[in-house]
């Protein structure tokens, strides 16, 4: 044998060919294989971007709807869908499809802020709080998401989260009069009136027109200094939160107050008398109305006062009684007809419908239950009618009035809503449906605790410039 | 101002709004330019506000209370008539009180029987009483015991307790045989009073269903269950009463019983309740039923109850503590009741045997902001020389203690805030409470003995604790109590305990005001005042002869250093408790009493002058001072 015998080269090897070839084949089939997977696909997202570009967003959510069916896992066709959802409005399905963007690529930008906007629009509470969080956490410097983030939270009475992110705006944007609103009115809700104190004399500087201020700013002065020279500062700011705002019922309270502790209870009834004659007076004036008569040496007036008082407290003492029980036995038919018609029949008729839906679910033939829910039917279309009349008329007590009661008898009725959006369009901005009653420990620049009082909040340097 | 206007079809991950009146300020709408997808947030608002936020906005939705701590005042209180306390003994860096009651014998522990499952009525007790049993002049102690509710008719070993004052600051439990060692029940409260005139102070102790009087034995140590032939027992719909007073209300020189009775609340009746977090806690009180309180009138043979015919009847709270007290000095012993969750209730004494119901005229019926209150305990006295006696009423957590001040006119103003007030109680929850000038300088302070109820209480509100510690609060002499709230000089009243019962006295009879408290679970604490200053006080027990014997409601008026006090002796405040009976002024700097004025219930007046201070003093009706004892000195 001879060492010399010649070695075919190993890429003339036949096996070598046979292996590259197959190889090459392989190759190339899985490319033809993925080319022809991916072509309907590539050629929905073109088409949708196309239909998009033609301002065409339905027909291109079409396209981007077939994409993710072709591929489920495609992050982009996600975005795209869910872009083209919010376009169009479809939150729901919006809210589906940044999920699944959520589940495929959680770093996407804007994710949970748009998660967030979908969630409003959905009025979900829980998921625009979590969202907006979830966004803060991803964006620590997005202001707009801690505004919303702050709103909510504000809406639900949240207080430790609440002075933990407007401390962090205020930090951000330490000049900001909205961030200083928002810290100040968090404080003031915890009684931080010291801390609150600085930043509400650098809003007043900053937005030296802006009522809440001053209001807050008088409540904080009165809870902090009730010395001689103290309550004069107290009684300055709230007479001209008064001034500026004279629906403010919370801040004529605390004037009334400050009026009786100095002995000038005379000074105190026009104000507890202008509460009275506002659309949402609450019980609270009452008792200082009593007081002050009583300091005047008027016990008639000051014990029928007491007494009116009283009759207005026991059916809120009943209504308690009733919302206890009916909670901790929600399928008690009688109860919850109870309250219910107790509720109609009360100032403020809160959750009267559910009650009521509730004793017709327990009892739907009973003919006191369909009295009672004709009755919330003719007294809410009497309400709602009497507001919309008012608002042609531009008669903002008695908009802001009717329209409340037809949003505590019926809240979640489609026309409900139609009024307040008409509300909000028509009545330039005369109608805040928001202006709380009394009774709050302190005022607030959002009077009353909810998302819609936010856009006071963000007001306030407009309401400087005024 | 609202936001309105269109949004733009989205880029990418991009929401740009357009034709957007702003509603933010310019310096927000720099960042919301640079992060745009967030305008859509704030357009969104409005989008809310025609949906989920009505909801909101007429929810009603509850605003966090303010939790805050008032800033310690004490720097700023100064003394009227003598020295405070905390110019003292703070400054000597020495506690104003001193828990000595495992030292002194005083062992003993409450045991609220909880189950596990929640029964309302565990929330209420223990109360607590200071009373001489013997007649030595030195304050004996007696200790409700409650035990299982579930145990109600079966032997449980457990039973209240009796201390008697060895008078050298030690007790002896002299507890069996002394006809107390029995099962009582499910206890709540004590209430003391000489119903017998024998001169001898008797106890009724309340329990579930139950009113148990024994009558003292002359001082022997024996006590005699006379509830049957007093005709306490087996009263009907009595299911949960807490509160009760001795007092003499039309003046017959026997004293007659005013019963607080709290829901209708039974063992058959027990709802089972959960709290936020889904957890089984005590349920509210508005689950149950309130029940007309019962006023029993002293014969001399049997305790009548006279409720319905006196007008009680006809109002109903749930009554968790009585005092009896003349609000509109009319010389009449009017009757007031702190309610739970509903209208205090004023009984103002027509005079002949019926009341009516004045709290709601009288300005003293609702608490804060004309809110029902979480009423608990009562204390009631002259704290601003006033002449009057005004009411303190301990209240839930969130919410303030009220000071009714009585105006002298049958008025109450709430005089909360001004006196500084409004926020020091907001993270307790009250029940026992008294006035008592603890640093002798001639102004009435406050001690508070706070628990929550809810067993739950800190997943729900964590600077709420379960177990709280006691208020001390100081009256500065000018309107105004500031809460002395350093740990060094509260000493053991920082101890938390979930507190319920209280009652002051000088048990030591060293001329300091002492504090006996009972709480659930926990050993009974006895604080021994450890103020040193120089302050001088006088201290009288009275015995009537004409009027009833114990001389309740009798109205003295002293001069001292030209300055006026008044008070009156009582048998039933603060909560479930009995506090010491003998009337104890602070005098501050005066060494001398110019003139004590003795109004008694009978109508006759004594006068009295010139009385050494630093004394203890024995009055007897129409006989003056009949007895005069010095101070121990501290140990």
């Amino acid at each position: 044998m001879s060492n010399s015998s010649t070695r075919k080269p190993f890429l003339t090897k036949p096996s070598t060919v046979a292996v590259l070839l197959v190889l090459a084949l392989g190759a190339w089939g899985w490319n033809w294989w993925q080319m022809s997977r991916t072509a309907p696909l590539r050629t929905r997202m073109e088409a949708g971007q196309q239909f998009l570009q033609a301002g065409n967003s339905a027909a291109a959510a079409r396209e981007w709807q077939e994409a993710v069916k072709l591929a489920p896992d495609n992050a982009e066709a996600w975005q795209l869908l869910s872009d083209s959802y919010i376009a169009t409005e479809n939150w729901k399905a919006a809210l589906h499809a940044l999920q699944q963007l959520e589940r495929l690529q959680p770093d996407t930008p804007n994710l949970y802020g748009n998660m967030a906007l979908c969630a409003t629009r959905l009025g979900d509470i829980d998921a625009i709080e979590r969202y907006a969080e979830a966004e803060v956490k991803h964006s620590p410097n997005n202001v707009a998401a801690l505004q919303v983030l702050l709103q909510v939270l504000t809406s639900r009475g949240e207080v430790q989260k609440r002075t933990r992110y407007a401390r962090h705006w205020l930090k951000l944007q330490p000049q900001n009069p909205d961030a200083l609103a928002q810290l100040a009115d968090v404080l003031v809700t915890q009684g931080l009136h010291r801390e609150a104190l600085p930043l509400l004399n650098n809003l007043l500087t900053l937005a030296p027109g802006f009522a809440p201020a001053y209001a807050m700013r008088g409540a904080a002065r009165y809870s902090t200094d009730s010395s001689s020279k103290g309550l004069p500062l107290a009684q300055g700011d709230l007479l001209k939160a008064v001034q500026l705002n004279p629906s403010d019922n919370q801040s004529r309270l605390t004037l009334a107050r400050i009026f009786i502790r100095k002995r000038e209870a005379a000074r105190a009834i026009p104000h507890l008398e202008a509460i009275e004659r506002s659309a949402d007076p609450g019980l609270t004036y009452m008792v200082e109305m009593a007081n002050a008569y009583q300091q005047l040496r008027q016990p008639e007036k000051a014990i029928a006062v007491r007494r009116r008082f009283a009759a207005a407290e026991k059916q809120g003492y009943e209504i308690s009684v009733l919302r206890s029980r009916v909670s901790n036995h929600p399928d008690d038919f009688d109860n919850n007809l109870k309250l219910g018609l107790l509720l109609l029949q009360s100032s403020n008729p809160l959750g009267v419908e559910e009650y009521l839906n509730k004793a017709r679910q327990l009892r739907p033939q009973d003919p006191r239950v369909k009295d009672a829910l004709q009755q919330l039917e003719s007294s809410y279309v009497s309400h709602l009618q009497s507001g919309l009349r008012a608002l042609e008329k531009r008669q903002s007590n008695e908009v802001n009035k009717h329209i409340r009661k037809a949003m505590l008898l019926r809240p979640n009725d489609a026309r409900t809503q139609d009024a307040v959006a008409r509300v909000a369009q028509n009545s330039g901005g005369a109608v805040d449906l928001n202006q709380a009653g009394n009774g709050a420990p302190a005022p607030k620049v959002s009077s009353t605790p909810n998302i819609v009082a936010a856009p006071n909040i963000v007001a306030a340097p407009n309401a400087s410039q005024r | 101002m609202a936001c309105r206007g269109a949004v733009s079809a989205p880029r990418r991950g991009n929401l740009t709004p357009t034709n957007e009146t702003s509603c933010v300020s310019p310096e927000v709408n720099k960042v919301t330019r640079i992060i745009p997808t967030c305008m859509r947030f704030i357009n969104s608002l409005v989008a809310l506000a025609l949906t989920a936020c009505l909801l909101a906005s007429v929810a009603g939705c509850t605003r966090p209370s303010s939790t805050r701590t008032a800033n310690s005042m004490r720097d700023q209180a100064s003394p009227i008539t003598g020295e405070h306390a905390g110019n003292t003994s703070a400054i000597l860096g020495a506690a104003l009180f001193e828990d000595v009651a495992a030292a002194a014998g005083l062992k003993f522990r409450h045991q609220v029987g909880d189950t596990g499952r929640y029964y309302f009525i565990e929330t209420t007790p223990p109360g607590c009483a200071f009373f001489d049993y013997n007649n030595d002049d030195y304050l004996d102690v007696f200790l409700v015991q409650s035990g299982k509710i579930e145990a109600q008719g079966r032997k449980t070993g457990l039973h209240c307790a009796l201390f008697r004052n060895n008078r050298d600051g030690t007790f002896t439990d002299v507890t069996p045989g002394s006809g107390i060692d029995k099962d009582l029940g499910y206890g709540q409260g004590v209430a003391v009073g000489d119903y017998d005139n024998d001169g001898y102070d008797d106890l009724l102790v309340t329990s579930y269903k139950a009113l148990h009087l024994f009558r003292n034995s002359r001082g022997s140590g024996q006590f005699q269950d006379v509830t049957t032939g007093m005709g306490l027992n087996s009263l009907p719909n009595l299911n949960y009463p807490t509160s009760a007073a001795f007092g003499d209300f039309d003046n017959d020189g026997r004293l007659d019983l005013y019963v607080c009775l709290y829901t209708a609340w039974s063992l058959e009746t027990n709802e089972s309740c959960r709290n936020e977090q889904g957890k089984l806690d005590y349920c509210s009180p508005l689950l149950y039923e309130p029940e007309p309180d019962r006023l029993f009138h002293n014969t001399g043979k049997k305790f009548v109850d006279v409720s319905a015919k006196a007008g009680i009847t006809k109002s109903k709270g749930r009554s968790l503590a009585v005092s009896f007290l003349d609000y509109d000095n009319d010389k009449r012993q009017d009757i007031f009741v702190a309610n739970d969750l509903s209208a205090n209730l004023l009984w103002r004494n027509n005079g002949n045997g019926t009341f009516t119901e004045k709290a709601i005229d009288a300005g003293s019926a609702f608490g804060e902001n004309g809110r029902p209150m979480a009423g608990m305990g009562i204390a009631i006295a002259d704290y601003d020389h006033s002449g009057y006696e005004s009411m303190y009423v301990t209240n839930f957590s969130e919410r303030p203690n009220i000071l009714f001040r009585n105006m002298g006119s049958g008025f109450f103003e709430d005089a909360t805030a001004t006196a500084q007030l409004g926020t020091t109680h907001l993270k307790f929850l009250s029940f026992g409470c008294e006035f008592f000038d603890y640093d002798a300088d001639g102004w009435s302070d406050l001690i508070t003995n706070n628990g929550h109820v809810q067993a739950h209480q800190e997943q729900r509100s964590p600077d709420i604790l379960h177990e709280q510690r006691k208020q001390l609060l100081h009256n500065d002499g000018k309107g105004s109590f500031h809460e002395i709230e350093d740990a060094a000089s509260l000493g053991d009243l920082s101890t938390p305990t979930i507190g319920r019962g209280l009652a002051v006295g000088d048990y030591n009879n060293d001329g300091r005001i002492d504090i006996l408290a009972s709480g659930q679970n926990v050993e009974s604490q006895l604080f021994q005042n450890r103020v040193l200053n120089k302050n001088h006080w006088i201290s009288f027990k009275t015995i009537g002869t004409r009027s009833n014997r114990n001389g309740l409601h009798a109205h003295l008026a002293i001069k001292a250093g030209g300055v006026r006090q008044t008070a009156t002796v009582r048998a039933g405040s603060s909560y479930l408790s009995v506090s010491d009976r003998r009337v104890y002024f602070g005098l501050g700097k005066a060494q001398r009493v110019d003139e004590v004025v003795i109004r008694w219930p009978s109508g006759q007046r004594d006068i009295l002058k010139n009385l050494q201070a630093d004394t203890f003093y024995t009055i007897t009706e129409t006989r003056g001072v009949t007895k005069r004892q010095a101070a121990k000195k501290t140990t």
